[in-house]
C-alpha cells in the first residue's frame, strides 16, 4: 500500500492542529499572569487557580468562543438533540429553559403574602394595587413540550394566582391571552430569548388598558391601545436571546428585532437617576436606544434592551401629551422594559422601580412620597421566586399616614450664572437634621446657557467632604401634579451633629462648566 | 490536570512539547521529569512528595535486588519488603479510610482503639504503585535495574500513563528511555491516537454519561430506563477509560514512547474470560503475571487449587478498583464466572458451539457485563440490588416511562453510534477498502484523519461549553 497519502494527511492534521492550539494558545497567555498574581496572593491550589481562570478569564473572554458555542449548537443540532445547555427547543423550534419547574417554591408563597401586605398597605394610602402575571414560555395546552419531559411552571403560576386571590389581591393573568395556545406563544416571545417580545407587550399593553378601564375608580381614556396607532418595525437576523446565546445560532436560530414607534405626536422624557442621564424629545428619543437598531452583535449585546436601555433601581417616564393625567407606579422586572413604553403613551408619570436593585427605600415609603393612583407589578414566571419580590410588603403605612411636614424653605428662586467650572453649584439656606427625610421640589428650571438635559440636586456632607445622596431633575420637571419631586432620606440620627446641605447645582455634577441654571419656587419641606 | 482540560492543552501540553521538541536529547528525559512533576503537583501538590518517595523507595529496593543476586533469600525478604511497602502505601492511602469505617461498623467498640480517618486519596496512586512494584519484580525476575534515579522517577512518573493507565511494564519502555525515535511520522500518528482518544471521551462518554447519572441518581425509574442507564454507563465507562487510554498511547508516541494497548473491543468478547483479556489489558496482564502466575496459575495439582487462585486474583482486581464493598462483590462475582468458564472449558469450546447457542451465549456475556456495571457504578451494595431487581422488573415498576421516552430519543445518535464505535467496524471498513485497492485504503485512512480533527473542534466546543468533566477511572 502506497504510505504516502496516509502520511501527508496524518501530517496536515497534526499542523491544523498544532496552529489552533498555538492560537488559542497566545490568547490565553496574554491573560495569564495578571489572573496568577491575583490567585498567588490567597495561596490557594494550584488547580483552583487554573480552576478559576478558565472559569472567570478563559470562558469569558476566549477567543473564537462565539464560534465554539455555534459549531456545538449545530452538531446538538445535527444529532437530534431538544435539550442543549439548559435550553429547550420546543416542538415550534422556540427555545426556552429545560428547568421543569420554578426552583425555591417557598419564595414563590413569600411572594403572594408580600403582595398581600402592599396591596393592604397601599389600601390605607388609598393607592389600588394590580399584580399582572407575565406568561411563560409554554402554552397552556403543553402541545409544545417534547415528549418525554414534564414541566410545572403553569401549574406552580396557577397556585400563586390562587393564593393571591384567597388574599384578596387583584390580580390579571395574562397567560390565557398570551399563551394559551402554541400559536399565540409564536406570537408573544421572541424565538430564542426568555422575553416576550414587543408584539407580545403590545397584546398586554392591551389588556392592561382593558383591565385599568374595568377597575373602579379609574375613569381612563385608553387612546393609543389599538394597533392603528402604532408603526411596527423589524430587523431580520438581528437578535439572538439568552437562549439563543447558550446554543448558538444554527440551534434554533436567530431572532429579528423589533420594536414600535407611535404614529402620533409625543413629547416625552426618560429620567435614570441610576446613571445620572435624562433622555428627551419624541417617543424614539425618550425610550428607543438605537444603539441596538444600528449594530448588530449578536454575542454580545442584548437587543432586548432597545427599549429604555436595560433594568433599573428606577427610571421615570413623562409624558406631556398623555391622555390620562396619572402617575403610575409599577414594580417590574425585565418584562416590563417593552410594555412600559406602551403604557407611557397612555400616562402622564410611570415611575418604575425594580426592588433587585433600588435599595433607597421601601416601596411603600416611596408611594408615600410619590402619591401614584395607582401601583402595578408586573412579573415573569421566573421572578416570582425571586427574594427581592417576596420583600416589596415592607414598612409600615400607619406610620407613614401619622407623618407630618415642617416647611423649611418655600418659593425660593435661584439664578446660578454659568461659570468655566464643574462644580458649578448654589447651597440652600436650610438646616439639615441626620436621621430625617426631607422633601425638595421645584416649579420651574430655566436654561440660561449652555447645554444641559437636567440638573443634579445633592445633599452634601461638609465634615466627611462627600455626597450623602444625588438626585437628578428633568429640565422641564415634568411633574405635572405639583407633588413633591424628590425626597432625601438622610443618615445618622437626630442626636448626631451633622454638617449637611442641600446643594442645587448648574447642570449635572461634575458637568456644569459653561452652564447657567434659573431655579424658580424651590420648597423644601422637612418630613417627621 | 485532565488532558481533556483547556489548561492542559492551550497552557501544558504547547509549552511541555514545544520545549521537549526544541531540547537536545540528552535534555529530554529531564525535562519530561519536571513536566510529569508539576502536572502531578498541579493537582495534588503534598502528594507529589509521596509519588516522589515512592520512586525513592522502589529505586532503592531494586538496586538492593540486584546487589544480592546469588543470595535468593536476601533477595525474597527484600522483595517481600518492597511487596508490603507499595501494598502498605496503597493501602494507607486507599483502604485505610474503608476499613476503619468497616471495622467500626462490625465491632462498634473498636471506635475508641482505632479512630476513623480522613485520609485523602492520591490520584493515580493504584496506577503508580502497582507499576513500580512490577519494576522491583521483574527485577527480581531477572532484569537489570536502572542506576539512574531520574530514568526510574521518569519510568513511574511520565504523565501519558501516570494517573489512570495503562500500567506500563518497565521491559516496555526501558529501551525507550534512553534512546527513542521521534520523527514527524510518530508525532502526527500520536496525535491522531491522541484525537480519537479526545474525541471518545469529550462526545461519547461525556454525552451518554448525563443519562447513566440520571438513571441513577432517581429513586423510581421504570424497567426500561433502567437498561438504558445501564447500556449508557457501559458505553459510557468504555469510552472514558478507552478515551483515555488512547489519549496516553498518542501522547506517549509524540514523546517518543510506544505503550501496549489497553482495550481490544472488549464488548465483542464471546465469554467473561475473553472480556478480560480485552478490558484494561494492563491490569489484566499485571495480575495474571504477578498474582496468578506465582500462585500457581492454572497449573495446579488440583481443581480447588485452581480455584482458590482465580478466586483470590479477582477479589483483588475488585480490590484495586476501590476501597467500597461494591468493587469486592463486582471482582468476586467475575471470580465466580470465570471459574466457572474455567472449569467448564468455555472459551475453549465457544467456538464450536452452535450459532445460536454461541450468539446467546455472547448476549449473556454482554448482559452480565452490564449488570456488573450497574454494581460497580452504584455507591453501595443496596442501591445495586435495587437497581439489578428494576432491571429484571421485580420492584414492580413500570415498563417504560417519560424519562425512557425522553432519554432514549434524546440521545438515540449517540447510543447508535456509540454502539457501533464499540465493534471493530471502522478496522473491518478499512480491511475490506484495502481488499478492494490501495487507494481506497488510502482515502479511508485520509478520512479518518480529516474527521478526527474535526471532531476535535466539536470535541473543544463541548469543551468551551463545559468546563468540568472529570475521568472515572481518576479515582483509582
Amino acid at each position: 500500500m502506497n504510505r504516502d497519502p496516509q502520511k501527508k494527511a496524518q501530517i496536515a492534521v497534526a499542523f491544523c492542529f498544532f496552529t489552533m492550539i498555538a492560537i488559542l494558545s497566545l490568547s490565553i497567555s496574554t491573560k495569564l499572569p495578571f489572573a496568577v498574581k491575583q490567585h498567588f496572593k490567597s495561596l490557594i491550589s494550584p488547580a483552583s487557580v487554573t480552576e478559576d481562570i478558565t472559569a472567570s478569564y478563559v470562558l469569558d473572554e476566549f477567543f473564537g468562543k462565539s464560534v465554539f458555542i455555534d459549531i456545538n449548537g449545530l452538531f446538538a443540532r445535527l444529532t437530534g438533540k431538544r435539550t442543549h445547555n439548559e435550553t429547550t427547543r420546543l416542538n415550534n423550534g422556540m427555545l426556552s429553559s429545560d428547568k421543569e419547574s420554578i426552583e425555591t417554591i417557598a419564595d414563590m408563597q413569600n411572594l403572594a403574602l408580600a403582595m398581600k401586605d402592599l396591596s393592604q398597605k397601599l389600601q390605607l394610602l388609598d393607592i389600588p394595587f394590580l399584580y399582572v402575571q407575565a406568561p411563560y414560555k409554554m402554552d397552556l395546552q403543553e402541545k409544545l413540550l417534547p415528549t418525554g419531559m414534564k414541566e410545572q411552571w403553569n401549574e406552580q403560576i396557577d397556585d400563586l394566582l390562587a393564593q393571591i386571590s384567597q388574599h384578596a389581591v387583584r390580580s390579571l393573568d395574562l397567560r390565557p391571552a398570551l399563551s394559551g395556545t402554541a400559536e399565540q406563544c409564536e406570537q408573544t416571545f421572541y424565538k430564542t430569548d426568555y422575553h416576550w417580545s414587543p408584539d407580545g407587550a403590545f397584546l398586554a399593553f392591551q389588556r392592561i388598558m382593558d383591565r385599568m378601564a374595568d377597575s373602579s375608580g379609574f375613569s381612563l381614556h385608553s387612546a393609543y391601545a389599538s394597533p392603528e396607532h402604532w408603526v411596527r418595525h423589524e430587523k431580520a437576523n438581528w437578535f439572538l436571546g439568552s437562549f439563543g446565546k447558550r446554543v448558538g445560532q444554527y440551534y434554533g436560530g436567530v431572532d429579528s428585532l423589533i420594536w414600535y414607534t407611535p404614529g402620533f405626536e409625543t413629547h416625552m422624557s426618560c429620567s435614570i437617576p441610576h446613571h445620572r442621564e435624562i433622555l428627551y424629545g419624541d417617543y424614539s428619543d425618550a425610550v428607543i436606544r438605537t444603539q441596538y437598531i444600528n449594530d448588530r452583535n449578536l454575542y454580545d449585546d442584548d437587543p432586548y434592551c432597545v427599549y429604555i436601555g436595560g433594568n433599573y433601581p428606577l427610571y421615570r417616564l413623562r409624558n406631556a401629551q398623555a391622555p390620562n393625567n396619572m402617575r403610575i407606579m409599577i414594580i417590574q422586572d425585565s418584562f416590563s422594559l417593552p410594555l412600559v413604553p406602551f403604557l407611557s403613551t397612555e400616562f402622564t408619570e410611570i415611575d418604575v422601580i425594580d426592588p433587585r436593585y433600588y435599595t433607597r427605600s421601601s416601596i411603600l415609603e416611596y408611594c408615600s412620597w410619590t402619591h401614584p393612583d395607582a401601583v402595578m407589578m408586573i412579573l415573569s414566571p421566573a421572578s416570582t421566586s425571586n427574594r427581592y419580590y417576596s420583600s416589596i410588603g415592607s414598612g409600615d403605612a400607619v406610620l407613614l399616614l401619622q407623618k407630618k411636614t415642617r416647611n423649611l424653605l418655600s418659593d425660593y428662586s435661584v439664578i446660578i450664572p454659568a461659570e468655566n467650572s464643574d462644580y458649578n453649584y448654589v447651597e440652600l439656606p436650610v438646616e439639615l437634621i441626620g436621621g430625617r427625610d426631607y422633601s425638595f421640589s421645584v416649579d420651574s428650571l430655566s436654561l440660561l446657557s449652555g447645554e444641559t438635559t437636567g440638573v443634579s440636586i445633592i445633599v452634601y456632607d461638609y465634615d466627611s467632604k462627600s455626597i450623602v445622596s444625588e438626585e437628578i431633575l428633568a429640565l422641564d420637571c415634568m411633574c405635572f401634579r405639583g407633588d413633591t419631586q424628590i425626597i432625601f432620606k438622610l443618615p445618622g440620627s437626630a442626636d448626631e451633629d451633622v454638617n449637611y446641605k442641600i446643594l442645587v447645582c448648574a447642570g449635572f455634577l461634575e458637568e456644569t462648566s459653561g452652564i447657567g441654571i434659573q431655579y424658580t419656587g424651590i420648597s423644601v419641606d422637612e418630613i417627621s | 490536570m485532565l488532558f481533556t482540560s483547556i489548561e492542559f492543552l492551550l497552557l501544558f501540553f504547547p509549552c511541555v512539547f514545544a520545549i521537549y521538541y526544541l531540547l537536545p536529547n540528552r535534555l529530554k528525559n529531564y525535562w519530561l521529569l519536571i513536566s510529569s512533576l508539576f502536572f502531578y503537583g498541579w493537582g495534588e501538590p503534598f502528594f507529589v512528595f509521596v509519588m516522589l518517595g515512592s520512586i525513592l523507595m522502589n529505586h532503592r529496593f531494586a538496586l538492593l535486588i540486584e546487589r544480592m543476586r546469588g543470595h535468593p533469600e536476601k533477595q525474597k525478604v527484600l522483595l517481600i519488603l518492597s511487596v508490603a511497602s507499595n501494598l502498605g502505601l496503597l493501602g494507607v492511602f486507599k483502604y485505610l479510610n474503608f476499613i476503619t469505617a468497616t471495622l467500626h461498623a462490625l465491632f462498634p467498640q473498636t471506635q475508641s482503639l482505632f479512630p476513623a480517618t480522613s485520609i485523602r486519596l492520591p490520584i493515580g496512586i493504584s496506577f503508580f504503585t502497582f507499576q513500580a512494584l512490577s519494576y522491583v519484580v521483574d527485577v527480581y525476575r531477572g532484569i537489570p535495574a536502572q542506576k539512574d534515579l531520574f530514568s526510574i522517577g521518569l519510568y513511574i512518573s511520565l504523565f501519558p500513563q501516570l494517573i489512570a493507565g495503562p500500567i506500563v511494564r518497565y521491559t516496555t519502555v526501558m529501551d525507550q528511555i534512553s534512546d527513542r525515535r521521534i520523527n514527524l511520522e510518530s508525532v502526527s500518528d500520536g496525535l491522531i491516537r491522541f484525537l480519537t482518544g479526545f474525541n471518545k471521551k469529550m462526545i461519547l462518554a461525556n454525552s451518554l454519561s448525563v443519562v447513566a447519572d440520571q438513571a441513577f441518581l432517581k429513586p423510581d425509574i421504570s424497567v426500561g430506563f433502567a437498561w438504558l442507564g445501564a447500556l449508557c454507563y457501559s458505553l459510557q465507562i468504555f469510552f472514558d477509560f478507552s478515551g483515555y487510554s488512547d489519549m496516553a498511547i498518542g501522547l506517549g508516541k509524540m514523546l517518543g514512547f510506544n505503550f501496549l494497548e489497553n482495550f481490544n473491543y472488549p464488548y465483542i468478547s464471546k465469554t467473561i474470560t475473553e472480556f478480560w483479556r480485552r478490558w484494561h489489558i494492563s491490569l489484566g496482564t499485571w495480575f495474571r503475571d504477578y498474582v496468578y502466575f506465582p500462585l500457581g496459575g492454572s497449573r495446579v495439582k488440583n481443581r480447588r487449587r485452581l480455584i482458590w487462585n482465580l478466586m483470590i486474583v479477582w477479589t483483588m482486581t475488585g480490590i484495586w478498583h476501590g476501597a467500597n464493598w461494591t468493587f469486592i462483590l463486582w471482582g468476586t462475582l467475575y471470580g465466580v464466572v470465570i471459574t466457572i468458564e474455567k472449569l467448564l472449558d468455555i472459551p475453549r469450546k465457544i467456538d464450536h458451539f452452535n450459532p445460536i447457542l454461541r450468539y446467546l451465549y455472547q448476549s449473556l456475556t454482554l448482559i452480565l457485563v452490564m449488570m456488573g456495571w450497574v454494581i460497580f457504578r452504584s455507591d453501595n451494595i443496596a442501591l445495586a440490588l435495587t437497581y439489578l431487581k428494576t432491571m429484571l422488573g421485580m420492584n414492580g415498576s413500570t415498563v417504560i416511562d417519560s424519562d425512557f421516552i425522553f432519554f432514549a430519543r434524546e440521545y438515540l445518535v449517540y447510543i447508535l453510534f456509540a454502539c457501533l464505535c464499540s465493534t471493530p467496524v471502522l478496522c473491518w471498513l478499512r480491511k475490506k477498502a484495502a481488499d478492494w485497492n490501495g487507494a481506497a485504503e488510502a482515502i479511508f485512512i485520509i478520512a479518518f484523519c480529516v474527521l478526527q480533527f474535526v471532531l476535535f473542534i466539536i470535541s473543544f466546543s463541548f469543551l468551551i461549553m463545559n468546563a468540568h468533566n472529570p475521568f472515572i477511572y481518576f479515582n483509582f
